[in-house]
């Protein structure tokens, strides 16, 4: 039994501290005695798991460096100037940027790991454009508005994801957006090579995406019919 | 047993849902230590058997449109091991959106309650049927129909799930809710996942004794103490204009009306001085809270609280207005009007009371408030076997005014014994 010198109130035989006045406990009776079995389970906060993922990260990127390292070495020791390794070192780079930043982020963000995902498939393509065909610019007119569709789609469906709606109104979200997708990538395509707008391939697929989508709300809304009144209470 | 299969929030409850936010949710817990080291199996089949007759543990909380709700569930519950912060938010990976969590450490069992489904009188009667029901088990000890414990066997009451305010609300006149803002404690913030947890234990016929000294009721004595601690503290800290210290106390109104509900039936009153009067001495303290108390504490004004918050609920305007913008609405009302006008709070559950047959097993019970919003140190108190169990929780580093609460009880010559979760 121990008592606080500060303040005068028994402390649990468990507390190394009073826990009013941060007062330390000395009772030199106490020493010998077992440890105390603590009135509240003690927690510690693991650090192994953090550290393991920062190895994986830098495992990584040494691996990558190798290779950003050797291709334009090899490439341009053999004909003497830089000609294919800048496909590869911008695909290195372009996977580095996928893989490596949702390993070692400390929090787990998808929202963000996307975002860095489209800005560095942005960077690619553009680039892949330049070094390609520099006269002809698919990039801005093709790339870059799928890819701002494909982000926007990939956020409305993980923010669905994160409210709890039911699985069946996500994929049949899901099917919309795939079908509006395809009418958009043919749109961009005819427009870009033909200059003129003409959907072919791309509206029966929407017809039946739509189709599907509502066959699914119709299904999930089935099962929900008995709960409107609950659902809508005033 | 099933007749409806949702309930709609009781009057009480529907400020809860509206302002959890990701990390903070109003919650209360109650626990007891039994003489042996706690069985997970034991209790999580006890837990299993109990939820077949209480309504309330079935219950999962769901978004309608207008309003949130309650629905019964099959979801199975699992018992959990403790954590060294109680009381943290519900509504985890474990449980997803029951309203409440059963844990265990070495001899205690908890039962940690989301405002939301029940008040601490109802909570106790989940955890006295869930200790009845374990010592069923464990020590095959036959436990007979006592007080409130809800045995296993009994009957099913559609009271026990009735919104209690809506039965017992006169609408004679409305209560004007006009308070100022009371004083808040500062201090350095503790990380949003932890709680302090300072257990103050005092032997009841002392308390009581001294009580007596100064005419007054235990709950009047230790509201009293909380507040001389917290104008002790506002002094020190040198606010120019000093704000009035209010401790708001919950009301028991299955005590005015004969209700069985198990769900919300608590109002709130705050007693509490102005500093701007001067100085006031302990006993002035004491006789100001006394009076308040005796003052406010009767059926016809409780009741005109209790209708004013019913007409709100019941306005046309604000029932069709959806519910997300409700809960913004809620969210603005409960920082305006929520934890901004009282400095803490004290909710005594008073002596807790348990047949012989359980009460050969149980060493203590007590009875703990979540961390508040704000996290402004507040207390809740339990008394089983003799013993006071006073609970002060805050999301606060500082210790001053629990230091200043447990310090003046020891200068009454009231032994103190402290126990914490910050070791």
């Amino acid at each position: 039994m121990s008592y606080c010198v500060n303040c005068g109130v028994e402390l649990d035989k468990s507390l190394k501290k009073c826990p009013l006045c941060s007062t330390a406990v000395i009772n030199p009776n106490d020493i010998d005695e077992d440890i105390p079995v603590t009135t509240y389970p003690v927690e510690e906060i693991s650090k192994v798991v953090r550290q393991m993922k920062k190895l994986v990260g830098i495992f990584i990127t040494v691996i990558f460096s190798v290779i950003l390292i050797l291709c334009p070495l090899c490439n341009y020791i053999i004909s003497d100037r830089i000609t294919w390794s800048k496909y590869v070192i911008l695909s290195v780079m372009f996977l580095w940027c996928c893989v490596v930043p949702p390993i070692i982020i400390e929090k787990k963000n998808f929202i963000k790991s996307v975002f860095i995902d489209f800005i560095s498939a942005c960077v690619y393509l553009s680039f892949m454009n330049y070094f390609t065909t520099p006269n002809v610019n698919w990039f801005m007119n093709i790339s870059l508005p799928i890819l701002l569709y494909l982000l926007g789609a990939v956020v409305l469906l993980y923010s669905l994801a994160r409210k709890k709606i039911k699985v069946l109104y996500i994929v049949s979200t899901g099917f919309v957006l795939s079908g509006i997708f395809c009418v958009m990538t043919e749109y961009f395509i005819s427009k870009f090579r033909f200059g003129s707008i003409n959907f072919v391939w791309s509206v029966p697929v929407l017809v039946s995406c739509v189709g599907i989508a509502l066959l699914l709300v119709i299904i999930s809304k089935l099962s929900k019919l008995s709960t409107i009144k609950k659902f809508m209470h005033i | 047993m099933k007749q409806t299969n949702w309930y709609r929030l009781d009057n009480a409850a529907k400020i809860y849902p509206a302002v959890r936010t990701k990390k903070w949710s109003g919650n209360f817990r109650l626990s007891l230590n039994f003489k042996e080291k706690v069985d997970p199996a034991v209790l999580q089949q006890a837990l299993d058997d109990i939820r077949k007759r209480i309504v309330n543990l079935n219950l999962v909380l769901r978004k309608g449109f207008f309003w949130y709700f309650f629905e019964e569930t099959d979801r199975y519950v699992l018992v959990q091991h403790e954590r060294q912060s109680p009381c943290g938010r519900i509504g985890g990976e474990h449980n997803k959106d029951m309203p409440y969590r059963v844990t265990y450490y070495n001899n205690r069992i908890a039962i940690e309650i989301f405002h939301a489904l029940a008040d601490g009188t109802g909570g106790m009667i989940f955890l006295k049927s869930l200790a009845a029901r374990y010592i069923e088990l464990k020590y095959h000890e036959k436990i007979p129909k006592y007080q409130d414990i809800i045995l296993c066997e009994s009957e099913y009451s559609p009271e026990e799930m009735e919104d209690a305010f809506k039965r017992y609300a006169k609408f004679r006149t409305l209560k004007d809710r006009s308070e100022s803002k009371g004083y808040h404690f500062k201090g350095t913030v503790l990380p949003s996942e932890q709680t302090s947890v300072i257990t103050g234990i005092i032997p009841f016929d002392k308390l009581h004794e001294k009580s007596k000294e100064y005419k007054v009721t235990v709950t009047e004595f230790i509201v009293s103490l909380m507040i001389q601690s917290f104008m002790e503290c506002q002094s020190k800290s040198r606010i120019r204009k000093e704000k009035p210290v209010k401790v708001s106390v919950p009301i028991n109104l299955r005590k005015l009306y004969p209700s069985r509900t198990l769900r919300n039936f608590a109002l709130y009153i705050n007693p509490g001085i102005e500093p701007r009067y001067g100085e006031f001495t302990f006993e002035e303290i004491t006789e100001e809270v006394h009076h308040f108390m005796r003052m406010n504490n009767k059926e016809k004004y409780l009741n005109a609280i209790m209708c004013k918050n019913l007409s709100d609920e019941f306005n046309p305007l604000v029932r069709i207005i959806p519910l997300g913008l409700k809960n913004i609405a809620l969210f603005i009302a409960f920082k305006m009007y929520g934890e901004t006008l009282v400095s803490s709070t004290f909710s005594n559950l008073g002596k807790v009371d348990l047949p012989p047959e359980m009460s050969k097993y149980i060493d203590r019970v007590e009875f703990m408030l979540g961390k508040f919003m704000s996290g402004m140190p507040s207390a809740a108190a339990s008394s089983y076997n003799g013993n006071m169990y006073i609970n002060w929780t805050s999301g606060f580093c500082d210790k001053e005014i629990e230091k200043g609460f447990f310090t003046s009880l020891i200068k009454m010559g009231i032994p103190v014994k402290i126990e914490s979760n910050l070791v």
